[in-house]
């Protein structure tokens, strides 16, 4: 399993990053999503042979929302 | 220009909302405060109506300034953001998609700790709202709404405190976001 950082903007609405939560958490190869809503991020694990950064921002994008940088760990 | 119908007016309404929740203005996310104070209104009163054991007396009058002030809140909210030009939710609907508390039915036949414990954090997620709102109003150039903001979250620290003391806890015990992680 790899990990994911994503920071979004610093005042995305807490009830958004919710919303993005679920999303992200939906995806297949996604385990133990948790959003920071102080820090406005959300962290997840994910399988890299299902899935990978790219896809799981696009996620995050795809909703509308946008994602100011990602790291993979 | 040809007049828009009711119905036309307020889908552009619902869109225009959806645009301000994306890139987040003020208004849209004071908005979700709002939401939240009606929400919390419900919930309030669920504990003041349910809670029981030794203490409930003094829980009851505790609540029932709670809510008093709440109500207060929201017509001031509301009143607040007509002026400042915005569309605050006027249904049921509207203001409980907006809310991020929780309800539960089952939640009333919990402990008087245990009620009060989820009314504290209650209070401490209405303030990432406020937190946001506040940094918003203030790149809009909205100094009445940021000065009503800062006082809301004075009186929700103040009703964290009180409660938390309840509790025999400090005013942030337990509620500081963890983040364990070297993410730099």
């Amino acid at each position: 399993m790899m990990k994911i950082i994503m920071q979004l903007g610093t005042l995305t609405c807490p009830s958004c990053m919710t919303k993005i939560e679920k999303a992200v958490a939906n995806h297949d190869g996604v385990e133990n999503v948790k959003v920071l809503f102080n820090a406005s991020k959300v962290k997840a694990n994910f399988d890299p042979e299902v899935t990978n950064a790219d896809d799981l921002a696009q996620v995050v994008t795809g909703l509308g929302y946008e994602v100011e940088n990602v790291k993979v760990k | 220009m040809s007049e828009l119908t009711i119905d036309e007016q307020y889908a552009a309404e619902l869109k225009q909302s959806d645009i301000d929740h994306h890139v987040p203005t003020a208004g849209a996310m004071t908005n979700h405060i709002l939401s939240n104070l009606m929400v919390a209104y419900v919930k309030l009163t669920q504990v003041k109506w349910y809670v029981k054991g030794p203490q409930s007396l003094a829980l009851r009058t505790a609540y029932q300034r709670l809510l008093d002030q709440n109500v207060r809140q929201f017509a001031e909210l509301g009143e607040l953001l007509l002026d400042e030009n915005q569309k605050p939710s006027s249904t049921t609907a509207e203001l409980t998609k907006y809310s991020m508390l929780e309800e539960n039915g089952a939640f009333k036949y919990q402990s008087a700790d245990e009620l009060v414990a989820a009314t504290i954090k209650d209070f401490d997620t209405e303030n990432l709202f406020v937190d946001r709102a506040i940094k918003l109003a203030e790149k809009e150039t909205r100094p009445a709404l940021a000065a009503w903001l800062v006082a809301y979250r004075g009186s929700n620290n103040h009703n964290i405190r009180e409660l938390q003391a309840y509790l025999g806890n400090d005013a942030r015990t337990g509620l500081e976001e963890e983040d364990e992680d070297d993410d730099d």
